[in-house]
């Protein structure tokens, strides 16, 4: 696998085609290898002798092959699109994306922290190179670097710490060490964009290229989810580590999604997202420590646990399928806002069209598609909360499970707009540029069958998952399609069975219903008796103005007018204390260099010798 | 001083101009830069309102020209960026009947009728600022009976479409219990113009030189059903304001500033509702028992307790006027086929001032030009309803009571 991302890497030299081909390839086995390890208990290691008892190497384990099948299936899906998407780009980014995924497979594969950080790093110098293909996205890509190398450099410490603690950097076994726990969560929190971590996300994943925007979005940041369950696998679940998780989870998702509601770019509004749904990930592992602290007896935190894997699953699979069709809109029509791509279905094609739609509506829990069943676990988990019994417990879970349903309802919001005026609304005439797309849309396809089979097959992930406790029949469900969400049972839902029985109550009515009538009665809609101009489109601005007012505390709102220039200006205060460093930075900066190039030589010449000497101290 | 229009003669361009009580013609050279609304009068037929904005997320919000929510046909441009209203455009050439131009080379009769047409509601208030600019125009004095019966009417009209605007308030508030109180108040006041004037709209009440009205009316009887319908509106308003539902959708809402009112050209009630004591009735004869009736606040709940006081006052005045009428013998009118020259003549109509301009000769008219108060009335609501929000529209604009038909001619 590591070797045929090579090879596909350096195929990239000779023809792009053939390098995504290779990446293809290669992840098709790592989804062979992740599957075989997730469902059939395929386990191995390989390992070479580093220094004194340090070894490095690869090892498959259970926890590591489930992350791998799901970043797989966005791998496959990202290099089949790139098959076609990838001519408007230059053949480097058939190289970068394969040393890019070939980074993500060492992190998951990691035995140690050492593969670890060269994987992360593999990974890191690889994105951020596929997001300055994109012209112009210099400081974002730069923005990105400072974030993922902050996150490095905490690596760097954690694994430190185990090592001091453990004598070596296996990442199996157990720990209890404290600064290994803080620096690799935090490290892990920075990469899955969670508040107040968050703006390099929203910055780079629009400006990147979109199959690159595909992959930091959905499995770049599914390598810092992995991160997190890979250090409650060997430190155990902590309950103050549960009640921050819960708290940054919580208000992640809050934030993600209020801020994704107000997105008027078209790869914004994904990117916060993002942020939401990898905060739901990071509470609901708050809440299986909460949970594992109150009664190892209560399922709760195996089931809250299991949420976060199938909120994991449910994510990636929307998130890769939501920036391909919207991309493959964006590069196709050339625009960068919500309002310009207007009318997806007719300009770019309905198969772009169905993803966005499919991607939004999973990502509003709409039943049948794999975010339902993610985001009803979650709803049982917080529900659950109640039998918690202490009151510090009872209040944090409580307010972030109301945080985390507002961030639901705002997400849907967001996601209606989203599919309302780019997938569905009325096309403005807009011709698309001609493209081949012949593999995008079978990437899209792909993934629009996926995450409707996992929804209706979900019981049996969870078998494979290892977690058939919550696989239960009951009344006219047949046992192994009901998921229950405790045992006792609390709550229980069959997505395969309310599949069937919407099939038959409204699916199969209304189509016998269409064939039935020989004719459909359309009307042409009133407009005040005028064709709708241009400028008489209601926008996606104007759409989402009301809750920019209403929250004009939270959005930091401003209504400007300049002359004849009117507009809405909101914006995300964590990029104020951002900018307010990066000002302070600037200045000392400033102040160094006047200080240190001064252009007096007496200086530089004792400049040089101070350094020599204190080399000469350190070194020598 | 006041522009009230801008027209052309012999391919020179004239104001219509007006000096408290004074109406005049000048010529139109180095006053240009004097009168702010210049714009407004030179497009009035086009485009009324204030300038249309861009920028991220605005859009045109068109209301019309064919729509549920106003009964005329005439087009709101409503551009916003969602919820706030940030510009108004109005076009109202969906209403535009040429009047000016048909009317030409037409009698005094002929003229009549095209004047009594412009605006059904304000039939009394176009004839007879149509019919003071012929009588200005022939220099006629009109006997005192005609004068008061012209006030009755002038005051009917006022009557029912004061009552419109409170209805068209209430209805939008959906104070529906009100609502059919006032619509039968509105219809009563429309059998009593018929009673008075043998028209439900006053239609042929005013003629050059006199008035017809019906010769068997029993003006004891109509004072009687109209001090009886004062006391029902009177009560009815104080309802009204204690309808909280009510009050809070026009209070503070499109709120008007007393200076902007002035220099837009603003008259009538909306004028008044913003503090400025200014009506030429009050210098008529026949307008004894008038006071002016004037509100500070500006905004549509000024404007409507302006209407609803006019109307109690104007019911006295009606009463007055009915009684003072001696006779309606020679009251009919004066033969004017042979006029020639010029003459302005205006309304206080029930939305503010109406003023025409004639020119004649030999009893056919040669230019005509009608400044009319929904001019400046549109140009009004469009900077007062600016900053609203679209559900605030009917509660803004009803509450000025003007008419496309009036505005566009």
């Amino acid at each position: 696998m590591v070797v045929l991302y090579l090879i596909g890497a350096l195929a990239g030299f000779l023809n792009r085609k053939l390098s995504y081909f290779l990446g293809l390839l290669a992840s098709l086995l790592a989804l062979y290898v992740g599957v075989k390890a997730t469902f059939f208990g395929f386990s191995g290691t390989a390992l070479f002798h580093f220094f004194d008892n340090t070894t490095v190497g690869i090892n498959v384990d259970k926890l590591n092959g489930m992350f791998l099948a799901i970043a797989s299936l966005s791998f496959i899906a990202v290099t089949l699109f790139s098959l076609d998407f990838g001519e408007l780009y230059r053949k480097r980014m058939a190289i970068f994306l394969n040393l890019s995924m070939l980074g993500m497979v060492l992190i998951l594969l990691a035995h140690d922290g050492i593969t670890f950080l060269i994987g992360w790093e593999i990974m890191t110098i690889f994105s951020y190179l596929l997001i300055v293909e994109h012209k112009g996205a210099y400081k974002e890509a730069f923005k990105f670097l400072a974030f993922s190398e902050l996150s490095t450099v905490l690596l760097i410490i954690g694994f430190l710490a185990l090592y001091i603690s453990k004598g070596n950097f296996a990442l199996s076994g157990s720990t209890n060490n404290l600064v290994f726990v803080l620096f690799t969560s935090l490290a892990f929190i920075i990469k899955m964009g969670i508040i107040p971590f968050h703006t390099w996300l929203k910055d780079a994943h629009s400006k990147a290229p979109s199959n690159a925007s595909a992959l930091l979005s959905a499995p770049v940041t599914l390598m810092g989810v992995y991160g997190l369950f890979r250090v409650i696998d060997l430190a155990g679940y902590n309950h103050l580590w549960g009640i921050i998780a819960v708290i940054l989870g919580s208000v992640s998702a809050f934030w993600g999604a209020i801020s994704a509601a107000a997105s008027k770019g078209l790869k914004i509004l994904p990117a916060y997202s993002t942020v939401e749904n990898n905060g739901m990930i990071l509470a609901m592992l708050g809440f299986a420590s909460c949970a594992h602290e109150y009664s190892t007896n209560s399922t709760l935190f195996k089931f809250a646990y299991l949420t976060a894997i199938v909120l994991s699953l449910s994510h990636t699979l929307a998130k890769t399928l939501l920036f391909l069709s919207i991309g493959q809109a964006k590069e196709q029509l050339d625009e960068e806002s919500i309002d310009n791509v207007r009318g997806i279905h007719e300009s770019v094609g309905k198969i772009p069209a169905l993803g966005v739609v499919i991607s939004g509506l999973s990502f509003s829990a709409f039943p049948l598609l794999l975010g339902y069943v993610a985001e009803w676990m979650m709803l049982e988990s917080i529900f659950q909360s109640y039998q918690f019994t202490s009151v510090f417990n009872r209040v944090i879970t409580s307010t972030g499970g109301v945080l985390l349903s507002l961030g639901m309802g705002f997400a849907s919001f967001s996601m209606i707009k989203l599919i309302g005026y780019s997938a569905l609304g009325f096309s403005h005439g807009k011709k698309a540029k001609p493209m081949n797309r012949v593999f995008m849309h079978s990437a899209e396809l792909l993934l629009i069958g996926l995450i409707a089979l996992f929804s209706f097959f979900a019981v049996r992930l969870f078998f494979g998952f290892g977690y058939s406790q919550f696989v239960i029949g009951a009344l006219a469900v047949p046992k192994g399609w009901l998921i229950a969400s405790a045992k006792p049972v609390f709550g229980v839902i069959s997505p395969a069975f309310l599949a069937i029985v919407l099939a038959v109550l409204f699916v199969v009515p209304f189509v016998i219903y269409l064939k039935s009538r020989a004719t459909t009665k359309r009307v042409i809609s009133w407009n005040g008796g005028l064709n709708l101009t241009e400028e008489e489109y209601f926008t996606a601005n104007a759409f989402s103005f009301i809750i920019e007012y209403i929250l004009r505390f939270v959005y930091a709102t401003k209504e400007i007018k300049d002359g004849n220039r009117v507009f809405v200006s909101i914006r995300d205060v964590f990029d104020d204390v951002y900018n307010y460093f990066v000002g302070i930075a600037n200045r000392v900066t400033y102040l160094i260099s006047k200080l240190v190039m001064n252009g007096k030589v007496y200086f530089y010449l004792s400049y040089i010798l101070t350094m020599f000497v204190l080399i000469f101290i350190v070194f020598g | 001083m006041r522009l009230l229009g801008v027209f052309k003669e012999d391919n020179r361009e004239f104001f219509l101009l007006q000096d408290e009580g004074k109406f005049f013609k000048s010529d139109a050279q180095n006053l240009k830069d004097e009168f702010s609304n210049y714009d407004l009068i030179k497009n009035r037929d086009v485009s009324i309102g204030s300038e249309p904005v861009e920028g991220e997320g605005v859009f045109n919000f068109r209301y019309g020209p064919v729509t549920a929510g106003v009964k005329e046909a005439g087009v709101f441009n409503i551009y916003t960026y969602g919820e706030r209203i940030l510009s108004v455009n109005i076009d109202p050439s969906y209403k535009k009947r040429d009047i000016e131009r048909l009317i030409l080379k037409k009698n005094i009769d002929e003229g009549l009728k095209f004047a009594e047409s412009v605006c059904g509601n304000f039939s009394v208030s176009h004839s007879l600022a149509f019919c003071r600019a012929l009588e200005n125009c022939a220099k006629l004095d009109l006997p005192e009976d005609a004068v008061r019966l012209r006030v009755v009417a002038l005051e009917l009209e006022r009557l029912y479409n004061h009552t419109t605007v409170f209805l068209k308030l209430a209805r939008g508030a959906s104070q529906n219990v009100l609502t059919s109180h006032l619509s039968f108040v509105f219809e009563e006041l429309l059998r009593i113009n018929r009673d008075f004037g043998l028209s439900r709209f006053l239609k042929g009440v005013v003629v050059p030189g006199g008035v017809r009205v019906n010769e068997s009316a029993n003006f004891e009887d109509l004072s009687k059903r109209l001090l009886s319908l004062k006391d029902k509106f009177e009560e009815l308003y104080e309802h009204a304001l204690k309808s909280y539902n009510f009050i809070d959708r026009i209070h503070n809402t499109a709120p008007l500033d007393r200076e902007l009112a002035l220099k837009i050209g603003v008259t009538g009630p909306t004028l008044r509702a913003c503090g400025v004591k200014e009506d030429l009735r009050i210098k008529e004869k026949g307008y004894e028992k008038l006071s002016v009736v004037v509100e500070e606040d500006g905004d549509s709940l000024a404007r409507m307790e302006v209407r609803v006081k006019e109307f109690l006052n104007s019911t006295d005045v009606i009463v007055d006027n009915m009684a003072k009428v001696k006779s309606l013998d020679k009251l009919k009118g004066v033969d004017l086929k042979d006029l020639n020259g010029e003459g302005i003549g205006y309304s206080e109509s029930p939305s503010g001032l109406l003023v025409y301009y004639v020119k004649l000769n030999r009893g056919i008219l040669e230019n005509v030009y009608i400044s009319t108060p929904s001019v400046f009335g549109f140009k009004a609501f469009s900077e007062a309803f600016r900053g609203f929000i679209f559900t605030d529209f009917s509660f803004a604009f009803d509450s000025f009571g003007v008419h496309f038909s009036d505005c566009a001619r």
